[in-house]
């Protein structure tokens, strides 16, 4: 399967797979959250930019989402390099929320 | 900007002690009000076996997890890394054993050697905090009216201890100019609304947005919030030591305004949430709040001069800390904690394995029933005060006692949580 990933791999699909990665106050994953703002693939070396925002500056669970979309991606991608940059421009809002996010945060 | 580090908190085993502390003396503090219906259900406030009470729950419960939690809040707020570590620990030694001296002179017929040798623990240790608090703040440019409200909270906790230990001193040799029965309520007056009050508006303005999802708040109710409250806290505490009635009464005004307009920001933020969902330890934080609105229907009977079976500003004290106070950190104990021990734990598995979620570490229907049966005891616990009942106080005090018993048991399962792996 792992190699199968790395043959595979496009901007896409690295962006589905960070719906494992789950935001640990929210229990909602980034994707559905709107906090992944931009996945950019580049084959030679291969390495991934993953352009990340978070609920809040300073949010304490921060860390831990950086290093679980980190482990995640080298998990499923063997051989990707990946570099997350944090951003905050423009500053997250709900308008960003996919409709299965807001299903979740809204209890339904 | 890569990789911006948001991990500036300390580690979890200087902050833990503070919490398990405070969970063993809210039932301890609880315990020991079941026991003493009479000095609870009496006007006269100042007897041995309230004061033990009192500084069981204002040192041991609340004072204790305040300083846990902001060595691990000032990071996620200001920004800043904590000033050190090592004082954490050196703190939480002498507010444990500076707390439970106190609390032994205190049922011990108030002993005057006792009371200073403890209180001067205690004046170290919240020096050292202080130190801590002010170094770790800095100048960092974040949050400027949380910052306003923590910096004021600490001056203010400096005053109390003060004072606490000259009354201390004053039991051994009496030496106060006037009667210390008036410093003691300016000593009361300072820690529940100056230290107390103001710190939790602090940290909440910043909190409870975060966790509720609302972004682009309009500060200004809460730069108002401040003028009022200091105010009311600069007047009340003149009027106390120069005996003139009006000065108090303009205090307790101030201060009802202060309230309104801390608890219109509070209801601008429950409005505008994001996150329409809340788990039972949002819903026990936002309870807290409308216990605020009792304290300023409490203070505007006594304004009117209404008369009741109880003392009305002694009402208004028990509601502030037993409604407000600690209906709220009994719910921001589950926004803390878990995540500080998940921390801890997990963290080197994240994104390698599959991990339990910090609402994982706890049982979340024994979180539920201490919800119910906390909210319903307080309730009852105020009416038997109003109605002086005591079959009502003996159910309200049970319930909240279940609560504790509950509560206890969640924290205690967080604490000694171990590694499962999924």
């Amino acid at each position: 399967m792992t190699s199968q990933n790395i043959e595979n791999i496009s901007e896409m699909g690295i962006f589905q797979s960070l719906k494992e990665v789950i935001d640990p106050e929210l229990y909602v994953n980034i994707v559905d959250l709107g906090l992944v703002y931009g996945v950019i693939l580049t084959k030679d070396p291969l390495s991934v930019k993953i352009e990340l925002t978070l609920t809040s500056k300073g949010c304490p669970m921060g860390d831990a989402i950086i290093q679980d979309v980190e482990q995640t991606l080298m998990r499923l991608y063997p051989g990707l390099t990946v570099n997350v940059e944090l951003v905050w421009e423009p500053s997250w809002s709900m308008d960003m929320v996919t409709d299965e996010g807001h299903a979740a945060l809204n209890g339904f | 900007m890569f990789n911006q580090g948001t991990n500036r908190a300390p580690s979890a085993n200087s902050v833990i002690p503070f919490f398990v502390l405070s969970a063993v003396s809210w039932l301890i503090g609880i315990v020991f009000i079941s026991f003493n219906p009479d000095s609870v259900l009496t006007s006269v406030y100042f007897n041995e076996v309230m004061l033990t009470i009192t500084h069981i729950l204002v040192l041991g419960f609340v004072t204790s997890v305040i300083f846990g939690a902001l060595f691990q809040l000032l990071p996620v707020i200001f920004l800043q890394n904590i000033y050190s570590e090592k004082l954490t620990k050196s703190i939480f030694y002498l507010l444990l054993f500076g707390t439970i001296g106190l609390c032994f002179s205190f049922y011990f017929d108030s002993n005057g050697i006792g009371l200073t040798v403890f209180g001067s623990l205690l004046n170290i240790a919240v020096i050292l905090f202080i130190f801590n608090v002010w170094k770790t703040i800095g100048k960092s440019k974040e949050n400027k009216v949380a910052k306003l409200f923590i910096k004021t909270s600490v001056v203010w906790l400096a005053l109390t201890a003060i004072a606490g230990l000259l009354l201390a001193i004053n039991f051994l040799i009496p030496f106060l100019p006037f009667a210390h029965l008036e410093l003691l309520k300016v000593h009361a007056h300072f820690g529940i609304i100056g230290w107390f009050v103001f710190l939790i508006i602090g940290v909440s303005s910043v909190l409870i947005p975060m966790f509720l999802l609302v972004h682009n708040l309009e500060s200004r109710p809460l730069y108002f919030a401040y003028v009022l409250l200091l105010s009311s806290l600069i007047l009340g505490g003149i009027s106390k030591v120069i005996s003139i009635p009006t000065l108090m009464y303009i205090s307790y005004g101030l201060g009802v305004l202060g309230f309104i307009y801390y608890l219109n920001f509070i209801h601008v933020v429950y409005k505008m949430r994001l996150r329409r969902k809340l788990d039972f330890g949002l819903k026990k934080t936002m309870i807290a709040f409308p216990s605020l609105i009792v304290v300023i229907i409490g203070s505007i009977f006594f304004i009117a001069g209404f008369h009741t079976d109880f003392n009305l500003s002694a009402f208004y004290v028990i509601v502030l800390i037993i409604g407000f106070i600690a209906t709220l950190i009994l719910g921001q104990f589950y926004k803390t904690l878990p995540f500080i021990v998940w921390l801890k734990i997990y963290k080197p598995f994240v994104g390698k394995e599959k991990t339990l979620l910090p609402k994982d570490l706890y049982n979340y229907t024994i979180l539920k029933y201490q919800f119910y049966s906390h909210v319903s005891g307080f309730i009852l616990f105020f009416a038997s005060l109003l109605l002086n009942l005591i079959s009502l106080f003996y159910i309200g005090i049970g319930l909240l006692m279940i609560g504790a018993v509950l509560f206890l048991i969640n924290v205690m399962q967080i604490v000694f949580h171990q590694k499962q792996t999924l």
